[in-house]
């Protein structure tokens, strides 16, 4: 669906990615944080790094709702999934 | 409201100006029939493969270490004298189950027919996204050829099953193959890529670009079951692909993701893998029972029994499918009170199954049934679908599946899901569309020859199996012999490899029907099998944008033997007939 708007910046939000993975990196090897925190930002770093890529480069922020509908589609099943692996006991 | 990508005037200019090169028309095509058909060719070459590699193994399990004929070509590092190594063997079981489930089955059912059949059964010149439609194909081709590639390299293919459970898969030492392993992760990988870029355009086509008048409720149900399929590939291969690239990094940069060693899971990759494998399982059977239901409707002349609750089963069972992956899982070790949802849930499958069994039968029932070819093996498939799906009840409940897991039982049963099931759909569907897709009728005689005796040597290559599982026979074993409890049934192993060579020969007849049909076939008429849907309306084969003007549909597409109809058809693009009037008459007096 074609709407006006502004051209977003696709550099800057590169750049952005580009130094979320340094820190990403640099958090995985430099830090020396106990697993849980380490995995807790990771997750956070990851989830922020893919909602650029969903909002930006995949348009989503100038779409309409039903748009937003579809592309959450997937979450129950993430859900469904997490819960069962969860119920494992991991 | 539905649209149409090309107005009348510049579809007609595509029909009639077509000055593509030979390599634009055939090779690097954007129509979205040569891909169909470019998907057909590669697919049917990939099924030989598998079929060949099944023979090997038949061999091994039939006459264990006795030489292979011929089979010093396979030279010293697989078969020494002849005689196959076990790690040939895993490699055999691994790259039949590939082959067969990836690049024959799959592309066979939705890579062939979802680009052949949705854009003329829904009255529309092309798909949406003709180049990436293109994408999609020659993506396709060098995953195939790298996973072929994987027979060559130091170590041989891949080995630890079709399933690729780690540790085994992601520790090069355990399965003694390194490079074959990673090849399979690779190739896998660009594979879904190029199922992605199919299943986006084949979703957005259905959605937007319907000919006037068709409704979601006058969809042909190959088409719904193919927009079905599409939505569990969208949401199911990026699963595969994540776990996929999880493990190429445990392979290839020191990653434990599903290693023990540094907290790594092991089930995580089960659970992953399930995750998008129980999905994948009902991609490999819904198209075909769109397939199916069309066919049955056209052989019995009548509309198919029940429209909406066909629909509406095809919708519960790809909802199911997502709720219902821990079945594989039953002896790995996992909690228990999963165990027990997950068997509650699997067996609720059988509801829409049954639904749509009963209704192919009512489809049947009181018809004036036409015996063709594709009506025989779409017979085939309901009677080997219901097998199939019965022996899935016996195993998705716990207390049966625990004696019964991983052995030849569950071989015999996906065996009569994805041959009995999908195969037999595949060829009603090739037979059945073949006049569309190349101008000429397939042999009769030979058809009717290659499907009795396919339909034997199946079920006397595959009943047996479940008789092996029940008395203990593991899958994926190199020598039954050298268990004692299985010496007393190797004799019917004997029998099962005997009738898996005939059942092999028999697919000969059907390449070489498929092959001289091609050249020497009678020459098809538009509408061969007279029946409703679309693309019968359109040529035999169809030119490039389809249709000469966009079809207009007035009906469901399953109008058979309609008092509205001086024949037993009624096309869903033919305009209503005038009915005369009835005369006037005047209202009585006091109402």
């Amino acid at each position: 669906m074609e709407t006006a708007h502004k051209q977003p910046n696709y550099y800057a939000i590169w750049l952005i990615l580009f130094v979320l993975t340094i820190a990403e990196l640099g958090v995985a090897f430099l830090s020396g944080l106990h697993a849980a925190v380490l995995i807790t930002i990771l997750l956070a770093l990851a989830v922020w790094k893919a909602l650029l890529v969903a909002l930006y480069y995949m348009h989503l922020r100038f779409e309409p709702r039903r748009m937003w509908l579809l592309a959450a589609t997937p979450i129950p099943l993430v859900l469904i999934f997490l819960l069962v692996v969860l119920a494992e006991g991991w | 409201m539905s649209t149409i990508a090309l107005p009348h005037e510049a579809q007609a200019h595509a029909l009639h100006h077509d000055d593509r090169s030979f390599v634009r028309k055939y090779i690097f095509s954007t129509d979205h029939k040569i891909i169909g058909i470019q998907f057909l060719f590669m697919s049917l070459f990939f099924l030989l493969v598998g079929g060949l590699l099944a023979m090997t193994m038949r061999w091994q399990l039939g006459w264990p270490g006795r030489p292979i004929p011929g089979g010093a070509i396979l030279g010293d590092a697989k078969a020494p004298g002849g005689v196959m190594l076990p790690e040939f063997y895993n490699a055999l079981v691994t790259m039949h189950g590939t082959f067969m489930i990836f690049f024959a089955i799959m592309p066979l059912l939705v890579g062939v027919f979802a680009n052949y059949l949705i854009p003329l059964q829904i009255g529309a010149p092309d798909m949406a996204f003709p180049r990436l439609n293109m994408a999609s194909f020659w993506t396709a081709v060098p995953a195939g050829l790298m996973m072929l590639a994987s027979f060559l390299v130091a170590g041989g293919s891949a080995g630890a099953g079709w399933t690729s459970y780690a540790p085994l898969s992601a520790v090069p030492e355990y399965s003694g193959v390194h490079t074959g392993q990673q090849l399979w992760c690779l190739s896998l990988i660009i594979l879904g890529f190029s199922s992605l870029m199919g299943a986006v355009n084949y979703i957005t086509t259905v959605i937007n670009m319907r000919a006037p008048g068709m409704t979601w409720f006058r969809l042909p149900l190959p088409v719904w079951a193919l927009f079905i399929t599409a939505i569990l590939i969208l949401l199911a291969i990026p699963i595969l692909t994540g776990a996929l690239i999880l493990l190429y990094f445990d392979q290839t940069i020191g990653t434990t993701f599903f290693l023990p060693a540094n907290g790594g899971q092991p089930l995580l990759w089960q659970h992953m893998f399930w995750f998008f494998g129980h999905p994948e399982v009902y991609i490999l059977i819904l198209p075909a029972m769109g397939f199916v239901s069309e066919i049955l409707a056209n052989g019995a002349r009548k509309p198919i029994f029940g429209y909406p609750a066909m629909v509406g089963a095809m919708i519960a069972i790809a909802f199911l499918g997502w709720i219902v992956w821990g079945h594989h899982m039953f002896m790995s070790g996992m909690n228990p009170v999963l165990g027990g949802y997950f068997m509650v849930s699997t067996l609720v499958i059988a509801v829409p199954s049954a639904i749509k069994t009963f209704n192919w039968l009512g489809t049947l029932w009181g018809g004036s049934i036409r015996f063709h070819v594709p009506m025989l093996n779409a017979l085939a498939f309901v009677s080997m679908f219901v097998i199939g799906g019965l022996s899935g009840m016996f195993v998705a409940a716990t207390p049966v599946d625990i004696p019964l897991h991983d052995t030849y039982f569950v071989v015999a049963h996906i065996h009569y899901v994805l041959f009995g099931g999908s195969l037999f759909g595949i060829f009603a569907a090739i037979t059945y569309w073949f006049p569309k897709m190349f101008g000429r009728m397939m042999n009769e005689t030979l058809g009717k020859i290659h499907f009795f005796l396919t339909f034997i040597f199946f079920n006397l290559t595959f009943f047996p199996m479940h008789l092996l599982g029940i008395a203990g026979m593991m899958r994926r074993l190199y020598d039954p012999t050298q268990y004692p409890h299985l010496q007393p049934v190797q004799p019917m192993n004997e029998f099962v490899s005997v009738n898996a060579f005939l059942l092999g020969a028999t697919q000969l007849i059907f390449v070489f029907n498929f092959l001289w049909s091609l050249f020497k076939g009678r020459k098809a008429e538009t509408n061969p099998w007279h029946a409703n849907t679309l693309e019968w309306a359109a040529p035999s084969p169809p030119p490039h944008g389809n249709f000469e003007v966009t079809p207009i549909v007035y009906r469901g597409p399953y109008e058979y033997s309609s008092p509205d109809s001086p024949v037993d058809y009624l096309p869903q693009d033919r305009p209503p007939l005038e009915r005369p009037s009835p005369a006037p008459t005047l209202a009585p007096a006091g109402n």
